[in-house]
């Protein structure tokens, strides 16, 4: 009997990875979740959630860190200002960050087009954005508002 | 399930009819004019409505009694169209038709030049022209995330689209994405049945670029492929408004063949009708590449600007592979904490190779926090101190180089194979033929595949011996998987494989039976050559035939085993296998196994394969040995 157990539990261990569902998946068939959905649920507004994105506002409290989670934008924000900088820059905080850092990547590139930052300044851009780094991210916990305010001053000194 | 789920949907729709319109001349007028004109039957009305050609005639794959305005609508295209009509005029609908079926109203408006004033309201709609306004659509590309074999749903890969706008960033478009709606507390197995048989719902979904890119490349480690679409900004539109009347739909979820690659085709049908995609995948399953093969055969693809987004595993094993030993050990020490940043400033390497030493030590931190690894206090302030660093040195051209490119997804040969040849087992001559839908195995050439990823999915040969004038079904290959992918300082992926088959197998030396068998294995992959790996793998079997001693046998054991590519285009798989009856049959063991195998590359969708084994089952040894022409298709 005990062997018997034994052999059903090394097969059924050898089987699961064929058969189990990786933790967290809300989605079959390809690749990960579809992270619109609230709640669980889907509802008329999946494509109207985008549209409220925008009218969210401001995630200020995002950091290092928040964008490799599934973390929702819980904290709207009334600040004036670019709204897809916002979001974008919540989102994509670390390899923003980065980007910085090293003074160039797609994640400036980006950033330059939603200032409307013309081409020909765009490497004086980026070289002001590595130099300006501490003032930026004068923490390790600086958060997303902080780090929208602190480029678009940069922008702005061209 | 299915039944059902129509059965309520045509219950549903029956307690939902519209409000009758009032005989307004102007409909009665529009209708005619849409009946004389064929409307019902225009091919687009058939790509609005979802239609596909089954056994029992045409019906809509659109499961959501939402999405009909005439209780027999998913089945009678022409009743929907008049209900459809009827929509425009009926001012009890909330939302007004037109705000739940933009699409179909702007084609209509086109077709039958429907006069604005003539309706009893505006057809005007906030809602709508907020998202179009949001989205700016502009252009579309199509987006293939590479295979990955540690999660079965994913192991063909994923396809979706990205909508651009004026804005010169790809990261600024939007996905357009078509996923089941799962329960997470389903567990693999009810997973795996529901996800086959229909049993989620499927939707459409519009979100952030840079989200997908963060799931994919950055915490699932696939590779992307970015292929431009040429659709123009008058092709776009309609596939955006018939995605806003998508919005919250549900379909039936089916894994092989309405999964998230067929019912995108729908999408860029609507954009571009003349391509006619969703008619060339009327075969029973549906591959994600085979979508993106469809979709550039119909020369929706410019040449030359495909782009690869190569994910964070990549990334890491390229950069490793540039830096010098001491820069390459200092990184990995510095993004566990080890070391401080200043001692890759400090030391004696170039300033371009201290630059790749700190992004990669940024790297890794990104690939240990997405992997859950570490804290995220602890992360911040690494992090941070890592890219402080990182600024003292010049911007700009000291950055990692990219990867190397690997060749694109479409170059490699197609799903399907078949096979012909002929061999010899023990004494006896046999002619074979055999059989793969799909996918690929370690002896087929390995471009545009995910490396060390085996599938194949009702796989199998039949062999004719002459001599004994004996046919034999030699295996059946329900489904196969192996995963070999070498672990590294970084990477520790397990390697594994599965199986479900049957095949003929000798009891004696003249008999042999037909024996139904699972078995699964686990264990670890190496690295030994630039392009070769070994592995190791403890593995079960289970397998039933009147022919064993207690009519069954599970059995424990192992396989040792090499893949290689000593030339391009010559392809090597090595593998010694034991297994030993614990349970069952016990006293007939062990049986053992030495196989070489080879595929030689002929053209990309010809191939010729080579085996060459040596076994000794149940006391008794053979040798056998088969010569096949392989042909790729589809």
């Amino acid at each position: 009997m005990k062997k018997i157990l034994f052999v059903a539990a090394l097969v059924l261990v050898l089987a699961a990875p064929a058969i189990a569902a990786p933790p967290g998946q809300l989605n079959y068939g390809c690749g990960l979740g579809a992270t619109v959905f609230k709640d669980g649920g889907a509802n008329d507004s999946i494509l109207l959630q985008l549209v409220a994105t925008f009218l969210n506002g401001l995630c200020g409290n995002g950091t290092f860190g928040i964008s490799s989670g599934t973390s929702e934008c819980a904290k709207p924000k009334n600040v004036a200002g670019n709204e897809r900088l916002n979001e974008f820059a919540y989102k994509n905080l670390d390899d923003l960050a980065r980007d910085i850092a090293a003074g160039q990547g797609e994640t400036v590139t980006t950033v330059a087009v939603l200032l409307d930052v013309p081409v020909e300044s765009r490497p004086a851009f980026y070289k002001n954005l590595q130099a300006g780094f501490p003032e930026i991210f004068p923490t390790p916990t600086t958060d997303t508002a902080h780090v929208v305010d602190a480029i678009t001053k940069i922008a702005a000194r061209g | 399930m299915r039944a059902l789920s129509v059965f309520l949907s045509a219950l549903l729709a029956a307690a939902a009819v519209p409000a009758r319109a009032s005989g307004d001349p102007y409909l009665a007028e529009l209708k005619s004019r849409a009946e004389s004109a064929g409307l019902s039957a225009d091919p687009y009305w058939k790509i609005l409505l979802h239609l596909r050609r089954g056994i029992s005639g045409e019906r809509s794959l659109v499961d959501d009694p939402k999405f009909f305005l005439a209780p027999s609508g998913k089945t009678d295209p022409a009743a929907e169209l008049n209900a459809t009509l009827d929509g425009l005029f009926d001012l009890a609908l909330d939302p007004p038709a037109f705000c739940r079926f933009p699409g179909r109203y702007a084609w209509l408006a086109d077709k039958l030049g429907i006069d604005p004033r003539r309706l009893p309201r505006i057809p005007a709609c906030p809602e709508v022209d907020n998202i179009l306004r949001a989205v700016d659509a502009r252009s579309v590309g199509m987006v293939f995330a590479s295979g990955y074999v540690n999660s079965p749903a994913s192991m063909f890969g994923h396809t979706f689209l990205r909508i651009d706008s004026p804005l010169a960033s790809p990261l600024l478009g939007y996905a357009v994405n078509y996923a089941a709606l799962t329960n997470p507390a389903d567990g693999g197995v009810t997973f795996t049945v529901k996800g086959m048989l229909g049993g989620y719902d499927g939707y459409y979904s519009l979100m952030p670029y840079y989200d997908k890119v963060r799931e994919y490349s950055g915490i699932d480690q696939r590779d992307m492929w970015e292929y431009p679409l040429n659709l123009t900004p008058e092709e776009v539109r309609p596939l955006m408004l018939h995605l806003v009347e998508l919005r919250g739909i549900a379909t039936d979820y089916y894994f092989f063949d309405e999964n998230c690659s067929y019912e995108l085709l729908f999408l860029l049908d609507a954009a571009r009708p003349s391509a006619r995609l969703t008619g060339t995948m009327d075969r029973g399953w549906v591959i994600p590449m085979d979508t993106v093969r469809a979709v550039l055969d119909a020369g929706l693809v410019d040449n030359g600007a495909v782009a690869w987004r190569p994910s964070r595993a990549v990334k890491i094993r390229h950069a490793r592979s540039l830096l010098p030993g001491r820069e390459r050990e200092l990184s990995l020490r510095v993004a566990d904490g080890k070391a401080p940043p200043g001692e890759i400033l400090s030391g004696p390497a170039s300033d371009a190779e201290k630059a790749r030493a700190l992004d990669l030590a940024a790297e890794l931190l990104q690939y240990r926090i997405a992997k859950r690894q570490m804290e995220h206090k602890e992360f911040q302030e690494r992090f941070h101190a890592i890219l402080s660093a990182r600024t003292r040195l010049r911007p700009g051209k000291d950055a990692t180089p990219p990867p190397p490119r690997p060749a694109p997804p479409e170059e490699g040969h197609s799903s399907a194979r078949v096979h012909a040849g002929g061999g010899w087992r023990g004494s006896e001559g046999f002619l074979e033929a055999g059989w793969r839908p799909a996918y690929h195995d370690y002896t087929d050439f390995p471009d545009g595949y995910t490396p060390g990823a085996l599938i194949e999915i009702f796989a199998g040969a039949a062999r004719f011996f002459p001599e004994s004038d004996r046919v034999r079904l030699d295996r059946l290959d329900f489904i196969r998987i192996q995963s070999i992918d070498p672990v590294d300082p970084i990477f520790r992926p397990k390697s594994w494989k599965a199986r479900f088959a049957v095949e003929t197998r000798d009891f004696t030396k003249t008999k042999d039976s037909l024996v139904p068998n699972a078995g699964a294995g686990i264990g670890v992959t190496v690295k030994v050559a630039e392009r070769a790996v070994a592995y190791a793998l403890a593995e079960a079997e289970a397998a039933i035939s009147r022919d064993y001693h207690a009519s069954y046998r599970i059995g424990a054991g192992g396989s040792l085993g090499v893949t290689a590519e000593p030339a391009r285009g010559w392809q090597l798989w090595l593998e010694g296998r034991g297994i030993r009856g614990v349970l069952g049959e016990t006293k007939e063991g062990p049986d053992l196994s030495a196989s070489l195998r080879q595929g030689f590359r002929l053209s990309r969708e010809l191939a010729l394969k080579a085996d060459l084994s040596v076994e000794r089952v149940r006391r008794v040894a053979r040798t056998e040995g088969t010569l096949t022409l392989n042909r790729y298709f589809w």
